[in-house]
């Protein structure tokens, strides 16, 4: 890719700001520090502008925008698959862009279920371990365990087009545990889901969120779905991509249907609405 | 769409009976679908059987089937010899088709620089025409197998290489990002996902380029003529030509056919052995 970069590195003094304005404790530690980023693709199109976010260890953050603000293009500029063209990324210890880790400590989760259909359910979820040379005993002992977390341990032999779409999806989900990252990417994972496996699915995420104090990033153009699952809405805005507000969704876990039916969820909801 | 209480009940063991009886309506069904050309064929062998009666042709144009069959059963060891011959060599020609191509298309699909400057060259090896070359091979390497080997492999590595290619190209964008997020190496990007993905495509290029194999080998064996010693089914056409054997003449042409489409649904059943867990292609479909 032919790009200018000036891209600033290492600015030590940003670290000790905090940058949102909704963040008191200091001790809670930065996983995903954006500063300025900015995408101008090859033709000239500005896709983000000026974005800059804080997301704490053990948050739930959805950015919520309309089609064509640069939501999955950010989320992919955090995952190291994308470039951007001015601004600074850091993951946890490192930099996003550093090729030299073995171990990104992030995983994503792509619209599509993105399986390998000449793998089975089990191997699908091995792979990342596979890839890091782990043994065979010792990798599908944690891609089982993995399963058992989605609730699919007995079709660990089956191949993925036995499966539905929303089976498909958990697959997808529990390899993206599997190599036990600290960072979990979601763009739109349920975006192709009837509305029942997608409820079902919300609550599931939940759950699996607290049991393994994961951070998850979660990118959906469904403020409803933000809303649930969130402690931290980033409302997106489009031409070009721009942070509109972030809101903080207070609302005591585990959530369930009387925090969707709740006065507050609607409040809420069309409150992020009218910010898009 | 499955909705999430199915999901839970869809167990693939229920289904155990209700397939049985499937299979065995298809079983049927398949019986029933064969008795129209085998007629057609009882028909035509019917009518090629009374044609000197019926249309005067002269036997010694257009012999008999059962002259044929006379001429096959007489020149049985002879005819077998051959298709032993014809066999090997063109499962050799096929088989360095296969690792050739597969590997060229590896390496053009590194890059489109790389692709750009293979690809005119792998399109001349499949127009340019197979009796024109064959000679030129023949005195350069002399009449032996491997000449023979190497004809049969320039009439087929271009399906190979063309399909390959084709799959490695399109692997699936997302299962590339993916693997790259897991630093995967190259290596393991090709044999883990790049190999997999196109293997439908490379077994498409085999169906095409099996027969093509045989076929090249028989014109190689043909052109190497009386020179080829122990040929092949080519050879023994060269001889039955000359000597103006027409009932041999046709009982290699049938050998030849049947040998080509044994070649095939070897490959074909290869393939559906390869995929039938995950591709479409192979997989029966329930609706």
């Amino acid at each position: 890719m032919i790009q200018s970069k000036s891209k600033e590195t290492e600015d030590h003094a940003y670290k000790e700001k905090v940058l949102e304005g909704n963040v008191t404790q200091s001790s809670v530690r930065s996983i995903v520090k954006l500063k300025g980023i900015r995408k101008q693709y090859n033709t000239g199109v500005l896709a983000i502008d000026h974005v800059s976010l804080d997301i704490q260890e053990g948050e739930f953050v959805s950015i919520v925008g309309p089609s064509g603000c640069g939501k999955s293009t950010l989320l992919r500029i955090i995952a190291g698959l994308g470039d951007y063209s001015a601004g600074s990324v850091e993951i946890a210890s490192g930099d996003a862009k550093s090729k030299g880790s073995r171990d990104s400590g992030l995983s994503y989760v792509f619209q599509d279920a993105t399986l390998m259909p000449w793998r089975t359910v089990l191997d699908n979820v091995t792979l990342p371990l596979a890839l890091r040379k782990v043994p065979k005993a010792e990798r599908e002992a944690a891609a089982l365990e993995k399963l058992k977390m989605v609730g699919l341990e007995k079709y660990a032999d089956a191949y993925p087009r036995q499966l539905s779409g929303g089976m498909k999806m958990r697959v997808s989900i529990a390899r993206a545990l599997a190599s036990g990252p600290k960072l979990l990417l979601m763009d739109e994972p349920f975006g192709a889901l009837d509305e029942m496996t997608r409820y079902r699915l919300n609550s599931e995420l939940l759950h699996i969120w607290k049991d393994t104090g994961i951070t998850v990033v979660f990118v959906t153009h469904n403020v409803q779905e933000a809303v649930f699952l969130s402690t931290k809405v980033v409302a997106m805005r489009a031409h070009p991509g721009r942070i509109r507000e972030i809101v903080a969704i207070d609302h005591p876990y585990p959530r369930g249907d009387e925090f969707r039916s709740s006065i507050a969820f609607t409040e809420l909801s069309a409150s992020i609405s009218s910010l898009l | 769409m499955i909705t999430a209480v199915e999901e839970r009940q869809a167990g693939t063991e229920a289904y155990a009976p209700a397939v049985r009886i499937a299979n065995k309506g298809k079983r049927l069904k398949k019986l029933k679908g064969y008795a129209p050309p085998v007629l057609l064929f009882l028909f035509i062998l019917a009518l090629w059987q009374s044609s000197n009666k019926l249309f005067g042709i002269e036997p010694y144009l257009l012999p008999v089937p059962t002259r044929i069959a006379q001429a096959m059963v007489d020149n049985f060891s002879s005819l077998m010899q051959a298709s032993y011959m014809t066999f090997i060599a063109s499962m050799g020609g096929f088989a360095l088709s296969i690792v050739v191509g597969v590997l060229v298309a590896i390496l053009m699909a590194q890059s489109k620089v790389v692709e750009r400057s293979i690809y005119p060259y792998a399109v001349v090896l499949q127009t340019v025409p197979v009796v024109s070359i064959a000679p030129i091979i023949i005195v350069w390497m002399g009449p032996g197998l491997n000449s023979i080997l190497l004809i049969s492999f320039i009439v087929s590595v271009f399906p190979i290489i063309t399909n390959t290619l084709t799959g490695l190209l399109s692997t699936e964008h997302n299962l590339v990002n993916l693997m790259t997020l897991y630093r995967a190496s190259w290596w393991q990007k090709l044999w883990r996902l790049r190999i997999p993905f196109a293997t439908p495509y490379i077994l498409t290029g085999m169906k095409i380029s099996s027969g093509a194999a045989v076929i090249g080998t028989i014109v190689g064996e043909y052109q190497a003529g009386i020179g080829g010693s122990d040929g092949g089914l080519g050879y023994v056409i060269t001889v039955a030509a000359t000597q103006l054997r027409m009932d041999y003449l046709f009982a290699a042409a049938i050998v030849s056919c049947v040998m080509g489409f044994i070649v095939f649904i070897l490959v074909n059943m290869i393939s559906s052995l390869i995929l039938r867990n995950w591709h479409e292609s192979s997989v029966e479909m329930e609706n």
